[in-house]
Parts: structure tokens; sequence; C-alpha cells
């Protein structure tokens, strides 16, 4: 079990965000979070992190509902992105949405590895995290 | 027999001489010179007689005069019987006898009336003048039907009745001694037996002969001879069997036709029916009287003057041939028609003597007829009463007819459709989406094209006054017995309160979703963090951490609580929350939205370009057109552009359609529309970092557009600005 992870929160809502840290937090670990208000600012990082100028995320927990670029937008330019098929983070969904369509939706994109509906407590975080190697 | 005959005897002497004649009748003039016969001998008689030869001939045969003798000649259709009768009375040896005969006559009737079946008939004549000695003499054409020859049969009775079937020989017996008995007491009557018998031929075959016998008698009343003719029924039974079997057949096809056979004498006023009239006309041969009166009386009375005006009309005209139809009263109490159709026949004088013609009931033709008339009558009714619209193409796509409400729907109750195509007329047809309907693409003109029927085809309908109407439209080909398709029905009829009702509905279920997709968002977001908050707050470690969860569960409760807010809010844009549609001035809402804007339009030094010259005023809730110019107005100063002045640019103005259309434009930062078309008007959706941005402000104005009816639209182009049009 890796100690340290580099953890990618992309979501508008500033609640969440807080969250997010503190659960973290609750597990003692030294994980690098990196936190994005919308999928364009997540992209631009993610254009560096492919590129080698960015450290390269391990997980992405993505919201779908943002302004500017919303998650569904953001997977669809990180695929165009990845033209090489470089190795992915693990992203996962992260939706108050209760919405078959949403869920429907999330299964039409291979890159996404789960779809989690709020909320994400610390011992969700702490199952992903132990799934890294 | 005296009177009956026309003679004329010569009494000749022994010297051949004619010492007297006997006549009793003119009729012989012609043929012997009567009044300068007496005191001449027979050579003279003979020479200055019509039958000379044959008197000739007689005498010779008749071993001048010693044996009887008789013949039968011809001249100029009347038939003389010659005889010589040997006698020895005085100085009296031969009477020779002229007779025109009584069968003679009727022949020669026969025969000038019927010339042509007489030519058919086979006519012998016998005479029995030896009753002592049973002798007799049969015409060559007796013989001919008996099948013998002059030599071969002895003349005689007896030699007859052996050739009569034996079954009626006694008959026969009987009847000629009835004649015979009769004639011995001197009885004055005619006694005329007429017998058919069966007698057999030489070739031993069974003929049918009509026998006749007359008396002969001479002046002392004394009989002398029998004489008779036989003629071959044989073909005449034929025949007439054979017109008793086609009678049997007329009067079946009579029958099957329900036709009757009628004849009216008119001299006499009397009118023969056959059963088959008396069966139409329903009553009893009794109780008809036969004259052209009671006729008259079955007749309805409105119709009698047409009957005898055509009748009379047959007379003045000679036409000769007529027909014309009536009714008749029928004891029932119902109604008949019938159909008279004949012949007028006229005498020498040409005088109408006599009508003959057949009688046909044709009610069951007339109820097919006024049944026919009245399907059509109610066909007719039917699709005039019809609130759809009907319109009946010809395969060349004309309109051959259609019913009042197919004009009065399409708003076109001044103009003629018939005879035109269905792209005539000023109206337009237009798709939902209000492009035109191309007319290869009408219902009816593809049930032409592809002889496939339409089902409810949706087809916008512009009115010549610009109204727009949705119709449903159905067609139907008509095909003929070999499955051709002659013609194309077209039903249509106006759905726009229903179309228009789909679409409020279409509407309403959209923003139903919407709100189910909102409820889910934004309201469980906040809730899911409520919870997690509550739970980090109960197990924080230190006063500053419960601060800090604290502060953040205000903030999410305070969010919380305004999202709950918007949707109460969004709940309420509904049609039966609205306030009254009044007339408003674009001017006065625009001037009235400025000053609650002021601040910020001054702040942002906004310059205006308005034009409602085309259209001022607007039927609408006074709320909602607020609401509609805040939230533009807001959003355009909002997404302004800091690199230029910002120009808001305000008209109005009437579609086609006659709909009001608002639109509002900016030169502002403008949006990816491609990107974000379908979430621009979404509720919480904001597409700029902007803090001011809630996501609420063009959902609203969008649900209430559409709640009263309207529809908008945005266009956009990053970094020139945006344009929303509203349509009301």
């Amino acid at each position: 079990m890796k100690d340290k992870a580099t953890v990618c929160v992309i979501d508008d809502d500033e609640i969440f965000q807080f969250i997010t840290k503190k659960s973290f937090e609750r597990l003692h670990r030294n994980d690098d979070l990196l936190f994005f208000q919308n999928g364009e600012d997540a992209l631009t990082y993610m254009k560096g992190a492919l590129t080698g100028d960015n450290p390269k995320p391990d997980v992405i927990f993505l919201d779908i509902n943002m302004p500017i670029m919303d998650g569904w937008d953001f997977l669809n330019e990180l695929q165009k992105l990845n033209q090489t098929n470089a190795a992915l983070p693990n992203i996962y969904m992260v939706s108050s949405s209760i919405d078959d369509k949403d869920l429907i939706k999330s299964k039409s994109f291979p890159i996404i590895t789960d779809y989690i509906v709020k909320p994400i407590k610390d011992v969700n975080i702490k199952e992903i995290l132990n799934g890294l190697n | 027999m005296k009177g009956k005959s026309d003679y004329l005897s010569l009494y000749i002497d022994k010297t051949g001489v004619c010492q007297y004649i006997k006549c009793n009748s003119d009729a012989f003039g012609e043929i012997i010179d009567t009044k300068n016969i007496e005191g001449k001998d027979l050579k003279s008689i003979f020479q200055g007689s019509k039958f000379s030869e044959t008197l000739q001939a007689c005498y010779d045969i008749s071993n001048h005069g010693k044996d009887f003798c008789e013949h039968i000649d011809v001249h100029q259709y009347v038939h003389y019987l010659i005889s010589f009768q040997p006698v020895e009375s005085g100085d009296i040896s031969l009477i020779i006898t002229i007779r025109l005969s009584d069968i003679s006559k009727k022949i020669d009737l026969l025969k000038n009336n019927y010339e042509s079946s007489l030519s058919q008939s086979k006519v012998g004549l016998w005479v029995w003048y030896d009753m002592t000695n049973d002798k007799s003499w049969w015409s060559d054409s007796f013989l001919n039907l008996l099948g013998y020859k002059q030599d071969e049969v002895d003349p005689s009775m007896k030699a007859f009745m052996q050739m009569i079937h034996p079954e009626q020989k006694e008959d026969f017996i009987e009847r000629m001694r009835a004649l015979y008995g009769s004639l011995d007491r001197y009885e004055e009557i005619e006694v005329k037996p007429r017998v058919e018998f069966k007698v057999q031929t030489k070739q031993g075959t069974y003929i049918d002969l009509l026998f006749t016998a007359n008396a002969v008698k001479n002046e002392k009343n004394e009989l002398i001879r029998f004489s008779g003719t036989v003629v071959d029924i044989g073909q005449m039974k034929i025949i007439e069997e054979k017109l008793l079997k086609s009678e049997a057949t007329l009067h079946l096809a009579l029958d099957a036709a329900n036709m009757g056979v009628w004849s009216w004498d008119i001299h006499k006023d009397q009118i023969f029916w056959s059963n088959q009239v008396l069966h139409i006309f329903n009553i009893e041969k009794e109780d008809f009287k036969g004259d052209f009166e009671s006729y008259l009386n079955l007749i309805p009375h409105n119709e009698r003057s047409f009957v005898e005006n055509s009748i009379q009309e047959v007379f003045k005209n000679g036409s000769e041939e007529f027909s014309f139809e009536h009714s008749i009263y029928i004891p029932a109490g119902n109604k008949k028609i019938v159909f008279c159709k004949g012949k007028l026949y006229r005498d020498e004088q040409d005088v109408p003597h006599r009508m003959t013609g057949v009688v046909i009931d044709v009610s069951q033709e007339n109820d097919l007829k006024t049944l026919l008339g009245q399907t059509r009558g109610r066909y007719k009714s039917v699709i005039e009463s019809m609130v759809e619209g009907v319109i009946i193409l010809d395969k060349s796509g004309k309109i051959i007819d259609h019913n009042k409400a197919a004009l009065v729907i399409i708003g076109y109750e001044n103009l003629e459709l018939i005879g035109n195509d269905l792209s005539f007329g000023p109206g337009k047809a237009i798709r939902e989406d209000f492009s035109l309907f191309p007319y290869e693409e009408f219902p009816g003109t593809k049930t032409l094209l592809t002889g496939e029927p339409c089902k409810n085809i949706t087809l916008g309908w512009v009115k010549p006054s610009k109204e727009i109407i949705w119709l449903s439209i159905n067609s139907e080909p008509v095909l003929d017995e070999s499955g051709v398709l002659i013609a194309v029905v077209c039903s249509y009829f106006d759905v726009t309160e229903r179309y228009n009702s789909i679409q409020d509905l279409q509407v309403k279920n959209r923003q139903l979703e919407d709100f189910a997709h909102i409820t889910s968002h934004n309201l469980r977001s906040p809730i899911s963090n409520l919870s997690i908050l509550l739970d980090y707050f109960e197990a924080a470690k230190n006063e500053t951490e419960r601060q800090e969860y604290f502060a953040n569960l205000k903030h999410v409760s305070n969010s919380l609580l305004s999202t709950i807010q918007v949707l109460a809010e969004a709940l309420k844009i509904q049609r039966d929350f609205v306030d009254d549609e009044i007339e408003l001035s674009f001017q006065e809402t625009l001037e009235s939205v400025s000053g609650l804007l002021s601040g910020q339009i001054k702040e942002a030094n906004v310059a205006f370009e308005v034009d409602f010259s085309k259209c001022d005023k607007l039927f609408y809730s006074q709320t909602y057109l607020h609401s509609i110019f805040i939230n533009l107005i807001s959003n355009a100063i909002k997404y302004r552009s800091p690199q230029r002045e910002t120009i808001i640019k305000i008209d109005s103005y009437k579609s086609d359609n006659g709909k009001v259309v608002l639109k509002i434009s900016d030169n502002g930062i403008g949006i990816d529309i491609e990107k974000n078309q379908h979430k621009i008007f979404g509720l919480y959706k904001t597409f700029h970092a902007n803090k001011d941005s809630r996501g609420v402000g063009l959902y609203m104005t969008k649900r209430q557009i559409e709640t009263l009816g309207g529809a908008i639209f945005v266009e956009s182009k990053i970094n020139v600005g945006t344009t929303f049009t509203i349509i009301f």
C-alpha cells in the first residue's frame, strides 16, 4: 500500500472540498491533494501530467456538475488528449445525482473506474487508496 | 244442304244435249255461259268453259257419262267439285254438277289468311258416292297422306274404317251412324262430325287425321252421298305441342320477370289481363271489371293524368311502341311501381283499335334506385355533417369533391377547390419546426404516388389570415374491383388545441424532468455534505476543529435554504399561478426594469439601442415580462466584455405567423453554444467562473416563457456576443 498517493479532487463545491480534505486528514496519510474548481482547470493540469511536467495523479475524484467544463466534458477532453493510450489514473465519478441517466452514461466511459454517490466518507477513501499498488 | 252450297247442274239427255240446268248461284257465270247452255251439246258446252279440259277428261273417265266421276279443279283459288252422275230418269241420262265446295271455301279462306302455313298442311278430299256398293273416291292428296298411290287401294268406307286405329274404330262407326241416322230423320240440322282419328298408313305408322263429313242430298232430300276432308294434323299437333311448350316457357319467363301480358280492345273497351298482371296488381279476376276506367282507378290520383296523357300521346303521335312507368295502389296500402310497355294497333282507317303489351313490377328495382339515391344523399349529408374536412382526389390529383368543413378548416371559405390540386391557394403547409411542408409529401399526394394510406400525419397550416393551425391528416386510396387506384380520400381535422396541449404537456414533462434532476443534484449535495459535516463535527477533537465544522454547517444550511427557495419559486411557475395576461408596453417595461437595475447599468456604462416600433405592445403576464427583462439584461451586463463598451440591443416585431418576437442582444463575452446548448437554460448551470453566477436566471426565464406557450432560443459567439430570441 502506497503511503503517499497523488489525488485530484475536481469539484466546484467548496464544502465538498473541505470535507474531502478533512477525510484525508482523518486517515493520517501523506497524500498530495490537488483541488480543481472545474473540468477546465483540471484538464490543464492533466495536460502537464501526461507530458511529465506535472506529477501524475494516482486517483481522480470527478464531480459531474461544474461550471465552465463539467465532468463529462472533462472525460471527453482527457480521452482526446491521451492519444498514446498512456496509463490513466483511477477515475471515480463522484456525484450527488442518483439519476440513472448519469450512472448509465458513466458506463459508456471505459476510463471510469467507478461511480460513487455522495456522500463520500473517509472509510470510502481508505478502501480506494488501499486498492492502489 | 240447300242454300249452303253453290251449285250448277246440267241435265244431259241420251243424245248428249243439255235439256235444262239448275243453278242456285251467279258464281258460275265466270266459268260457264249459263244463259246459253240449254239445248247445246256437251262438246260446245265444254268448249265454252274455263274447265273444258277438265270436263272433257272427266267425261272420258266416266265412260261417256256411264260411270260416276268426280274431280276437283282450282280456278283463282276457288275449289270446284265437278261430278258426273249417270242417271236413268226419263230422257236424262247424266247430271253434270259443278259445286263450289264448302271445304274449298274454308281451305281458300285458310289459304288466303295463312298461305304459308297451309302450304305445310296436307288436306285430302273424299266422297262416298255409292253407299249401297260401298264405293268411294279419294283425292290424290288423301292417298298421299296414307302413303298409297292411285291404284294401290280401292277407296271405300270399309277400307277407310280398316285403317282407323282399332281403339278408335268403334267411335268412328258410332259417329258415322249418328250422322246417317240424323239424315234419316230428315232433320235440317247440319251435322258435321269433326273428329280426330289415328289412321294407319301403308307403312303401318299411324297419323293424326282431322276427319270431316258432309251429307249430300238430292232435291227430294234423299241422301245420295257423303263427302268430306281429311287433314293431316300430325304436324299441327307438333306445332301445337311446341306452341304449348313455348307458351309455358314464355309464362315461366314472364313469371320470372314479374311480367304480365295485357291487351286492350279499344272499341269495346275491354282489357284482358293475364294472371300475372292480376297478380302484380294484387287483384282477383272477378274484382277487375276489365275496362280502362277500372284500370285508371288503381292508379294513385296524382299519377292518373300522367298515364292518361301518356296514352293520349300514343294515340296522337302515331307511334306504335310506347312505355311508361307509374305506381299503383295495392290493397295492403302499399304502393307498387309498374312498368308498362306496349304496342298500338290501328285498323285500315288508321283508327287505334287495340293495344297489347307487357307490364312489369319494378317496385324492387325502384326501391333499389331510391335506396341508391338515399345512400348517395345520405353519404353526402354524412360527409357534410362531418367535423373533419373531406377531400376526394381523382387519380391525377385533381380535387373532385369535398365537404364544407374541408374549406372552413383551412380558411378557404371563399375559394373553389374543385378542379385544383392540393398545392392550390394562398395557405402554406409547414412542419413542426415551421419549415415548409413540400407538396410532394402531402399525405394525399403520397397516397396517389404510392397507393399506400397515410395515417395521422400532423401538418401545420398557415391560413390565408396567417393564423397557424395544426391538422391531423389521413389519406386512403380508393381502388376499383381490379385493384387499380381510382381516387384518394383525404380527411383532416383541426388538432390545434390538442397539438398545443401536447406541446404544453411536453413542456411540463420537461420541466418535471428538470425538476427531478434539480432535486437530485441540488438538494442531495448539500444534504450529503450536512450529514458528513455533522459526523466529523461530533468526532472533532478540539474546539478549533469544531468551530471550523460549525461554520461550514452554517454555510451549507444557508445554501440549502436558498436552493429550496429557488425550487419553490420554480415550482410556482405554472400556468395556474400566473397573473392575468394584460396589455403591456415594451417601452414601459424596459423603463421599469432599467430603474431596478440602474446601479448595475451605471456601473457597467451600458448603452441601449431599442426599437419597439414594429410591435410595441403585448398581452402577457406582467410579472413574467419583468422577470424576462431583468434576467436577460442583467445577464448581458454580468457577461459583458471588458474590452469594449457594453451595448444591449432590444427590438420587437411580429413573425409571419402573427407571433410577437423579442430579441435581446449583447456584445459580451459569449458562450460556446455548440458545447453548452443543452445546459444553457439548466438550473445551477454556469459557464463562467463568475462569482455572481448562480445558474438560476435563465432556468427561470425559460420556464416562465414555456409555461405561457412561448419559446426562447439563444445564439452566441465567443467574444462577439449573445442574442436571446423570445417568441411569445
